[in-house]
């Protein structure tokens, strides 16, 4: 059964988060844990991939809105690559490209700090 | 429509697997309901999708919508989850999907708090991303999602009943939102 699995990595001072699988009620406390120790570790350039992650309900939502002021507030960012058409679809419903960054590539999001 | 060939006609589906109850009667034409009991329970969410979907896309639904139907209902099993129930996972939500055309009608009930669904308001979105407001989101997507949105609360049973028109002319353009 595909589940939800979270993997991170770093390219050139930026973190990034693999999301696979689906975030709902029931998987967004791991990504939100995930963030967390990011933040808390003052990983605050964060590229979340969402090639991998096949369905995002409003909870998932909720766990970019909750951690987008803090990181922001500490001068860093939250941006968004390769999203599949089902899950960008549920972003731009909601009007959320108004307010986070999306890429089709990882390596533009990542590149795109570089640049700020 | 699918040939006289692609399938067979009366096939029920019926799965049993611990106590979680899935109940299909009868063809998914006109008039036919499917039903499915489970425990509120986070866990249970990815079942539940499962189950609309499969129903949605049985019914005749493209992607796009079995998408919406199956966002729709995870909101409102997620809102029962976490307010109704208050994460009590003892307690169970029953799911009925009707196919009837000219609609496709989910209702989940639940036996828990009431809340008044209609007092919620609903976010200005540009404000609330303005604001970085988290949460408040489930409702005013079911209303996005779907045609029709309704909820009853009566005698300790809450029911939320949401519908999707086969054919988007068919909508009543009394209802639109």
């Amino acid at each position: 059964m595909e589940r939800f699995e979270i993997r991170t990595g770093d390219a050139q001072a930026v973190s990034l988060v693999y999301l696979k699988g689906y975030l709902d009620a029931h998987t967004a406390p791991e990504f939100e844990k995930t963030l967390q120790d990011l933040v808390g570790g003052e990983k605050v350039n964060i590229v979340v991939n969402c090639s991998d992650l096949t369905y995002i309900s409003s909870a998932g939502l909720g766990v970019f809105m909750g951690f987008i002021e803090d990181v922001r507030s500490r001068g860093g960012d939250i941006k968004l690559a390769e999203l599949t058409e089902k899950v960008f679809r549920v972003f731009d419903l909601l009007g959320f490209p108004v307010l986070f960054e999306i890429f089709e590539r990882e390596a533009d999001a990542v590149a795109k700090f570089k640049k700020t | 429509m699918p040939s006289r060939n692609s399938r067979k006609p009366d096939a029920k589906p019926r799965i049993r697997a611990g106590r979680p109850t899935l109940r299909g009667r009868g063809k998914d034409k006109a008039g036919n309901e499917y039903t499915l009991n489970i425990p509120g329970k986070t866990d249970n969410l990815e079942v539940i999708r499962t189950f609309v979907a499969g129903v949605a896309r049985r019914a005749g639904f493209g992607d796009e919508d079995v998408n919406k139907i199956e966002l729709a209902v995870d909101e409102a099993c997620s809102n029962v989850i976490e307010h109704a129930y208050s994460r009590d996972e003892a307690k169970d939500i029953d799911i009925a999907v009707r196919i009837e055309a000219p609609k496709l009608t989910v209702t989940v009930t639940d036996h828990g708090r009431s809340f008044h669904f209609d007092g919620v308001p609903l976010p200005d979105m540009k404000q609330y991303l303005a604001e970085l407001r988290v949460g408040g989101l489930g409702i005013y997507l079911m209303k996005m999602l779907m045609d029709e949105v309704e909820y009853h609360s009566e005698h300790g049973r809450n029911e939320v009943r949401m519908s999707k028109y086969f054919v988007k002319s068919a909508r009543p353009r009394t209802t639109a939102s």
